[in-house]
């Protein structure tokens, strides 16, 4: 993603003049680095907003904090974010037309953590094309960064690159030819014993935090299943056999419908490669039922749809 | 062995229907090791995590008066998992108590003063147990008002209390007052912060102790304050959710207090001098 | 044996042998998939980690503790569950040793003592490890723990070459050197201070940029500040924080039963979560993330001080670290210097 800042800000500007409750995007954290949520509704908090490589943050889950608003709110959306924007317009949870879609092209965000190394002492800019970043420190612009060095993973596999059908800040960019899901076809691989251990292993790291149903684009139930109190199916215990159930029934909760994001994995704070587990259902959900891979806005949802004549083994 | 969190095990040897809808039961328990029934010290105001084994616990006044010894009651609103699970009991079934966990009413600031008490639905629930003891030394204080109020005739609590046994005892009074009135209800008909407002009782002299649902307790602090009750004169208790009782599971933490240590009982000027987040 | 000891690095490796060897065994940070987590472990190897993603906690506060079994059939019945067996944690840096000082004024104090945590306590020998850098996140100085800290430790250890100079802090590191008097060298008590003051030097560069004057009564006095709103509309309604943090400490009691057996356990939770303090009828006494922010932060540094005279923020950052939209105590700390 160029360095958008300038027009998101002129964008913002007009939208808030227009009566706009807010405008959701990002701004700069305090470590100089890492780029946060933000919310902009007045010129202070326009002139924190930023736009670049750095913004990688999923916000449409944040549109669900505004259900009963008069205004309009002014959301950014990079081509992946747009798709979770559909998601939670195809489940009911967000009225499309109190939203004002603020497109952002993007060619690929920087990792934080390599960033991190590359950068200590932090960024002002980050701007990325097809053949690498662009760094711009205090110091000013740095030497040109391959993009291998410093692309998200996520960005490896990239659906979307242009939101469609929204006024855009930028030139529209074409997504990268999209690699194999090399993680997936790599557990896929492993004998079913292996694969176990593997899934175990990482499970076994889970803190039960939550953090990846909340920042899911497509878990956006009023009550979860996992905060129900009556029935409690789970509550807080953890052990490797809760965690489990607490996976498995997301992923397959969000099965034919996850829009592949990322966020799970960005958020995770131990790491777990949830959204290989997420690819996998969507890649099992496109060969069965000849499905999109992401979920794309009017497609069949294999597992959130019924039919009168389904055959009922299973019941 | 640690055994903070372990409950005794008691026998439910009575159970009493409330209320015309059957959502109010009181249920009476005995230890079932007489030593444990033996140490168990309470005073009026205080709590015990009453468990259903298998499904939960949650903490509950004592609606009992330590005054009546021998056995514990507790009147309990079905409202969640573990109170649905109380109210699937049957008499001579077995129940967890642990306990008694709190702080209590203030006996000494109420000697020799008038009382009003002020209830409304199940919040008679602890206030029974302190009025019974207050009745059982009826000479160390004033004249008593009882002022109680729930949404029908039918959801009065403790009828046999509320119509014989308080009534026409010497210098005490019982006001009741129902929200909507039924063909079989002649009494005063509305909420009970208007109710104690028509009854203007004085404040000399007087501690006001109230306890209801949150919006009641609202209304009824201001009108107290109306009728010239200064914050130290009024006492209530909160309601918080507890998991552990014992202060440290940090639930029912409201500012620096834990309510389960600290509370319930509060007076208005304690309240007052915490953040409104209960 | 002294009190002051030396370890060479094949006396630590012959220590942590005979504690992995024993019952309880070892907890040590190790290296799973790129994070470095405590982990019971045969043997520690790992030495060179600013510190682990997750807190040591676990080991003597689980987040899933049995409380006692009991049966519903024939007749309700309790049975005890089983003592834990004795343990050594190594490698614990001096933020999570502060938060066992700030988790024993909770459980060990006050009317009731928890007696489930002392057992846990009694069971575990803690060995700290001072700090020999700060990663870009801590700031415990800020929170007035210093990285060479020996306040939490059983012993407490200081690198110094190749191995380490150390002190028993209680009695029960005083036993552990004792009992493998063969690991152990005699230090002279002036180079463990000299190693334990050098140590305390070191300042996180976060911890610089936090203006903590007078932090206790700016948070006596903030609680309509748009400060909450500002960082609450960000929070993503998330356990992290909490599970990460070293000293929080809240917890909820639940019953498990199957065909007559069951469990009574208590578990972690968190104040960050909207059910958190929901009640049976459904009332919410904090219903919105604002009111959820604004507890977690007053907890920890108005509310808990209040009663216990700590802060409940050791600086360890693991919030900083890992909150996935920049809700953490610096960020708040920051936010209130900027409202006024």
């Amino acid at each position: 993603m160029k360095d958008n800042t300038a027009p998101l800000r002129d964008k913002a500007r007009a939208l808030l003049a227009d009566k706009a409750a807010c405008v959701i995007g990002h701004a700069r954290d305090r470590d100089g680095l890492r780029a946060r949520p933000h919310f902009a509704k007045d010129e202070r908090g326009v002139g924190a907003l930023i736009l670049d490589a750095t913004c990688h943050h999923n916000l449409a889950k944040y549109l669900l904090d505004y259900p009963y608003l008069e205004a309009k709110v002014g959301i950014v959306l990079k081509g992946c974010d747009a798709l979770a924007l559909e998601r939670l317009v195809a489940d009911r949870r967000v009225d499309r037309a109190k939203v004002v879609p603020i497109g952002a092209p993007c060619a690929g965000m920087a990792d934080p953590v390599k960033l991190q190394a590359l950068f200590p002492g932090g960024v002002t800019a980050v701007a990325s094309g097809p053949d690498g970043f662009t760094v711009t420190t205090a110091a000013g612009r740095q030497p040109p960064a391959p993009r291998a060095g410093l692309l998200l993973e996520r960005c490896q596999a990239c659906h979307q690159a242009t939101p469609p059908d929204t006024e855009l800040l930028a030139e529209p960019v074409a997504a990268p030819t999209v690699g194999p899901a090399a993680e997936v076809a790599r557990i896929s691989a492993l004998p079913p014993a292996d694969r176990l251990s593997f899934w175990q292993g990482q499970f076994s790291r889970c803190i039960r935090c939550y953090a990846c149903r909340n920042v899911c684009p497509a878990c956006s139930c009023r009550e979860c299943v996992f905060d129900q109190f009556q029935p409690n199916w789970l509550g807080r215990r953890t052990g490797l056999a809760q965690t489990q159930v607490f996976h498995l029934t997301r992923a397959f909760h969000v099965a034919g419908r996850c829009v592949d994001c990322g966020e799970c994995d960005r958020v995770c704070p131990v790491g777990l490669p949830l959204s290989a587990l997420n690819r996998k259902l969507l890649q099992d959900a496109g060969e069965l039922f000849k499905l999109a891979e992401p979920w794309r806005p009017g497609t069949t949802e294999p597992l959130g749809t019924y039919k009168l004549d389904d055959p009922e083994e299973f019941m | 062995m640690p055994d903070l969190l372990k409950p005794n095990l008691a026998t439910v040897t009575k159970i009493t229907s409330e209320t015309a809808a059957n959502d109010v039961k009181t249920f009476k328990g005995v230890f079932q090791d007489p030593g444990v029934a033996a140490d168990f010290a309470y005073a009026s105001g205080q709590c015990a995590m009453v468990s259903v084994l298998g499904v939960g616990e949650c903490m509950i006044s004592i609606t009992s008066t330590p005054t009546r010894a021998g056995f514990l009651e507790f009147s309990i609103k079905r409202t969640g998992r573990v109170t649905d699970a109380l109210h699937e009991l049957n008499e001579g079934e077995t129940i967890g108590v642990r306990g008694p966990y709190g702080n209590s009413f203030p006996l000494g600031l109420m000697a020799g003063k008038d009382l009003r008490f002020i209830g409304g639905g199940i919040g008679l629930a602890p206030l029974r147990s302190l009025i019974n003891n207050v009745l059982d030394n009826r000479e160390r204080y004033g004249e008593i008002d009882i002022i109680y109020g729930a949404r029908s005739p039918g959801d009065l609590v403790f009828k046999e209390e509320l119509f014989t046994n308080w009534q026409g005892l010497p210098r005490t009074k019982v006001h009741l007052t129902v929200d909507k009135g039924d063909a079989t209800w002649t009494g005063p008909v509305g909420f009970v912060p208007s109710f104690l407002e028509q009854l203007a009782p004085t404040p000399a002299g007087a501690i006001a102790i109230t306890c209801g649902p949150p919006i009641m307790i609202k209304f009824v602090l201001q009108n107290l304050a109306k009728l010239g009750y200064t914050d130290a004169q009024v006492v209530t208790t909160l309601e918080m959710k507890m998991q552990c009782g014992v202060g440290k599971c940090g639930r029912c933490n409201i500012g620096d207090k834990y309510v389960c240590v600290d509370g319930p009982v509060f007076t208005l000027s304690q309240l007052k001098a915490l953040p409104a987040e209960f | 044996m002294t009190e002051t000891v030396r370890l060479t690095g094949q006396g630590l490796e012959q220590l942590l042998g005979a504690a992995a060897g024993a019952t309880g065994g070892l907890v040590a940070p190790v290296t799973e998939d790129g994070q470095v987590l405590f982990r019971p472990v045969r043997e520690a190897r790992r030495f060179d980690y600013i510190n682990a993603v997750t807190p040591p906690k676990d080991f003597w506060f689980p987040q899933t503790e049995r409380l006692f079994k009991f049966k519903t059939v024939p007749a309700v019945a309790l049975e005890q569950a089983a003592d834990p067996a004795q343990r050594v944690v190594f490698g614990v840096r001096p933020c999570d040793l502060k938060s066992l000082v700030i988790l024993d004024a909770v459980m060990a104090t006050g009317e009731f003592e928890d007696d489930y945590y002392a057992q846990q306590r009694s069971a575990t020998t803690v060995i700290g490890v001072a700090c020999t850098g700060a990663g870009p996140h801590c700031f415990c100085t800020a929170m007035g723990v210093t990285p060479g800290d020996e306040a939490g430790a059983d012993l407490m250890l200081y690198p110094d070459g190749d191995g380490f100079l150390g002190r028993a802090v209680t009695g029960r590191g005083a036993a552990l050197t004792a009992a493998h008097a063969g690991c152990f060298a005699a230090a002279d008590p002036a180079a463990v201070a000299a190693a334990a003051a050098a140590a305390r030097k070191l300042v996180p560069p976060l911890a610089g940029r936090l203006d903590v004057d007078g932090l206790r009564e700016r948070f006596a006095d903030n609680w309509d500040s748009h400060i909450w709103g500002e960082a609450a509309q960000r929070c993503l309604g998330c356990g992290l924080c909490t599970y990460l943090c070293p000293t929080c400490y809240c917890f909820g009691v639940s019953d498990e039963v199957r065909q007559g057996q069951g469990v009574r356990m208590r578990c972690w939770d968190s104040c960050m979560f909207s059910d958190f303090v929901r009640m049976a009828g459904g009332h919410n006494p904090r219903p919105g993330k604002l009111e959820r922010v604004r507890q977690r932060f007053l907890h920890k540094l108005r509310y808990f001080p209040a009663r216990h005279a700590e802060l409940a923020c050791t600086g360890c950052g693991r919030c900083v670290a890992k909150c996935p939209v920049g809700v953490h105590v610096p960020e708040l700390i920051m936010l209130d210097r900027e409202a006024r």
